[in-house]
């Protein structure tokens, strides 16, 4: 179920990660798993397609570097991927605390 | 040649993943600088070299999942990408028809106008038609030459429809390719070369067999004009299909043999 969830917040999740600065895409996952707790474990190369669809939507940039004497390809916020992870961020925030109310009014 | 779990990994993702070769060989350099940094973190926490590149492996994803998560396209880039595949073939089918035609010519100049363009030995034509075919074509000694002078002009104006739409046709191409480069779809918006090859193939081929044996089968039958343009466009198209059928054969060779 947890997975499922990550697949339609993938964007925003890697929007997030990246927020902390550029990173590159093993990074990203294993970011994205340990400020989860292990609770959000995806597939991790599907992070891969997710950041080259952000990066043709012009919120991230990226370029090729040697990091660890490997060739890697490091991620980076741009200026509309910061107010896009702002706005999302707030669309959640809204949505969690409808839900979190829902389910405190109903327990 | 030695290879471990990820090169066949890579090979396998490799032979599933579609777009332009730069996409294809990002996808493929990122996902190995991550499955090396995944099983190096494996090997750290203690496991041996085979099974921390299975972890590493299990932890990316199937290459199947993942090709086919990378592959996916937006509906306009994969709209574009069938124009442009249909544009493309469309290029090369008015190419075979002008091809054909010029052909046809000359086999008419060596052979006889009556064998490429006429109608079959033994027909025999109605008063009417006989009238029709000699007050069209003045110049003919009888209703036979006169039927093949006039189905020869036909297949000049016929040559010079293609062209016309074979022009029209390469103008939108090359108006597609302008508007691309100015306002970029994100993905390729082109189906892979393999699959195009393979369309292109398959079409040429069938045209080609198919007018050939029409063209055999009239010999026999003596029941349609033109056996010549027949067997000229067959050639043709059997060419221009085979050309598309090594195209194919090209792309799908394997990339590596190696084993795991």
């Amino acid at each position: 179920m947890a997975h499922d969830r990550i697949k339609g917040n993938l964007d925003l999740l890697l929007l997030a990660a990246l927020a902390a600065g550029p990173a590159h895409g093993y990074e990203l996952a294993a970011s994205i798993r340990e400020r989860s707790d292990g609770e959000f474990v995806l597939a991790e190369g599907t992070v891969y397609p997710a950041l080259h669809g952000l990066e043709s939507r012009g919120l991230i940039t990226s370029s090729w570097h040697v990091v660890g004497g490997r060739r890697r390809r490091v991620y980076e916020l741009s200026g509309a991927g910061r107010d896009a992870r702002d706005r999302q961020a707030a669309d959640w925030r809204r949505f969690a605390s409808g839900m979190n109310r829902v389910l405190g009014a109903s327990s | 040649m030695t290879s471990d779990r990820i090169d066949t990994y890579l090979d396998d993702m490799l032979d599933r993943l579609e777009g332009t070769p730069a996409e294809r060989r990002r996808m493929l350099s990122e996902a190995e600088a991550h499955l090396r940094d995944s099983a190096d973190a494996f090997e750290r926490g203690g496991m041996d070299a085979d099974a921390a590149q299975s972890a590493a492996i299990a932890a990316f994803g199937d290459a199947p999942t993942i090709a086919r998560v990378s592959n996916r396209r937006k509906p306009a880039a994969l709209l574009a990408a069938f124009v442009r595949a249909a544009a493309q073939l469309g290029v090369y089918g008015f190419a075979a028809i002008g091809v054909a035609a010029l052909l046809a010519r000359g086999l008419a100049l060596v052979t006889s106008v009556q064998w490429v363009y006429g109608a079959p030995t033994g027909y025999q034509f109605t008063p009417a038609q006989c009238a029709h075919w000699l007050a069209v074509q003045p110049g003919a000694s009888n209703c036979h030459t006169a039927a093949a002078m006039e189905s020869s002009d036909d297949s000049f104006l016929f040559v010079l429809a293609a062209a016309i739409i074979g022009l029209v046709v390469a103008g939108v191409i090359l108006a597609m390719l302008r508007l691309a480069r100015r306002y970029p779809l994100g993905t390729a918006s082109r189906l892979p070369r393999n699959v195009v090859a393979a369309i292109g193939a398959t079409a040429f081929l069938g045209a080609g067999a198919a007018l050939v044996a029409a063209g055999a089968a009239n010999g026999i039958a003596r029941g349609v004009w033109g056996q010549g343009v027949l067997y000229t466009d067959g050639v043709v198209a059997l060419i221009f299909g085979v050309v598309f059928l090594i195209r194919f054969l090209r792309t799908i060779r394997p990339v590596s043999a190696a084993a795991a």
